[in-house]
């Protein structure tokens, strides 16, 4: 039976990952208590599907055990770190070498029809948000707001990106930087913090 | 000196290139570039946690996954046979330190995440050969539906890949779930219109054993989404989008 929850529910952050540096299970159990829903958020969103999803969300916690020297307290918070971890391999996952095959193999297929548009792409990923993410990103540019979201969501390189919208790649690069700056003034506006 | 949001691109500190990275969007010898950095400037790290604290933000954290005894018979394992015969966790705090090689995106991780997946395959091996048993089942239900007639829609799924796609015929419009795998119990797909700027739902298209579902499309949808959603349906989507695409109807 599923034994996580109760365990040292007092401590910080930082005072759980130190205990897990000593090998305290519940204390990684309790991590995962907190944190295991966000993780799994992300990584379902950028993988699609549900095994991958899966096995991004253990793999994030196994390696929370075996390195959590990897987390640096003063240098942000447990949570965001944990995402942008999970955000990493299941970005690593639909990068995989089968996707580049498969993507292949549909290119080949259907040479004659253009490839799906990235504002199609993207108004979908944006639709699939939760209200309050959309309403802040529908604040930015909507070039800003699609490169980001193309690139998060989509867990598409700035090259791909750059792609999908027929936009110039110097051009994505700084509508990411002033779209994610801009998110970053508008979250702080509005007094949105974790 | 910080570098803080501003429209100055500073030699010293590659600010594009660290916004990309935090997005994950940036590869190969530009990721290691700013990896190679952000591991010498104290200002970019912090930049960079920034980043990830405003992305953070737009997830929104869903229940725990019913993953942890997983995890757990993992962890137990590392105890039980420790990497290179040395103790995982030795008594007293180790130093803090940035390990350049493990970077997010470092080829070590990648062999770790190898490793960690292999050993995942191990733990829930028997989950993963059910799931795959039950695959390959929808033959014949395209029964009373036909899916002859032209496409006017193909919808692709997050890496590309077609996996539904639209025909119209005699019996109106038929979506057909080509490559989208059945789901587990009590979810569903979902099929909504994105023309808006608030999906609308379009109705359930059953959980991927259906190949072939009978829709009513309103005349004035042009942009289709898929996904997975509980089994009643959901007023907004609130599961993955699965597959995406655009309708074209001939002249």
């Amino acid at each position: 039976m599923t034994s996580y929850a109760g365990a040292a529910p007092s401590a910080s952050d930082p005072e759980l990952v130190a205990a897990v540096a000593q090998g305290d299970e519940q204390a990684v159990a309790e991590v995962y208590r907190r944190y295991s829903g966000a993780v799994w958020a992300v990584a379902q969103r950028v993988c699609g599907d549900r095994a991958s999803a899966e096995d991004v969300c253990q793999t994030v916690f196994v390696d929370l055990w075996r390195r959590p020297e990897r987390f640096d307290p003063q240098r942000g918070k447990l949570r965001s770190w944990l995402v942008a971890q999970a955000h990493a391999r299941a970005v690593d996952v639909v990068r995989s070498e089968t996707a580049r095959q498969r993507r292949q193999e549909r290119a080949a297929r259907l040479a004659p029809t253009p490839p799906p548009s990235g504002d199609v792409e993207a108004a979908s990923l944006l639709a699939s948000l939760a209200d309050h993410v959309r309403r802040a990103l529908d604040r930015l540019a909507a070039d800003d707001r699609d490169a980001i979201v193309l690139a998060y969501f989509g867990g598409h390189s700035y090259r791909e990106t750059a792609a999908l919208l027929g936009a110039p790649e110097g051009t994505v690069k700084s509508r990411i930087r002033r779209g994610l700056e801009g998110l970053r003034r508008l979250l702080e506006a509005e007094g949105v913090t974790l | 000196m910080s570098p803080v949001i501003g429209r100055q691109r500073s030699e010293r500190h590659p600010l594009d290139d660290l916004a990309i990275y935090a997005l994950d969007a940036l590869e190969g010898d530009e990721a290691e570039e700013v990896e190679v950095h952000v591991a010498v400037c104290a200002s970019c790290r912090q930049e960079l946690a920034a980043h990830e604290d405003a992305l953070g933000l737009l997830i929104e954290d869903g229940p725990p996954p019913a993953l942890w005894e997983a995890v757990q018979s993992q962890i137990r394992a590392d105890e039980a046979a420790p990497l290179n015969g040395t103790p995982l966790h030795p008594v007293g705090p180790g130093p803090a330190r940035l390990d350049q090689s493990a970077g997010r995106r470092g080829m070590r991780r990648r062999l770790a995440l190898l490793a960690a997946a292999a050993a995942v395959v191990a733990v829930v091996g028997v989950g993963v050969g059910t799931r795959l048993g039950n695959d390959g089942n929808g033959s014949g239900s395209l029964a009373g539906v036909s899916i002859d007639g032209p496409t006017v829609a193909v919808l692709a799924d997050a890496h590309g890949a077609d996996v539904a796609r639209v025909v119209t015929n005699d019996d109106g419009d038929v979506l057909v779930l080509e490559k989208l795998p059945p789901l587990v119990s009590e979810r569903s797909y979902q099929l909504w219109s994105v023309d808006g700027p608030r999906p609308v739902s379009l109705g359930l298209v059953g959980d991927g054993r259906d190949e072939a579902v009978p829709l009513s499309l309103p005349a004035s949808t042009s942009k289709l989404a898929i996904s997975d959603e509980p089994a009643g349906g959901s007023a907004t989507p609130t599961g993955p989008i699965v597959a995406s695409g655009a309708i074209v109807r001939p002249a």
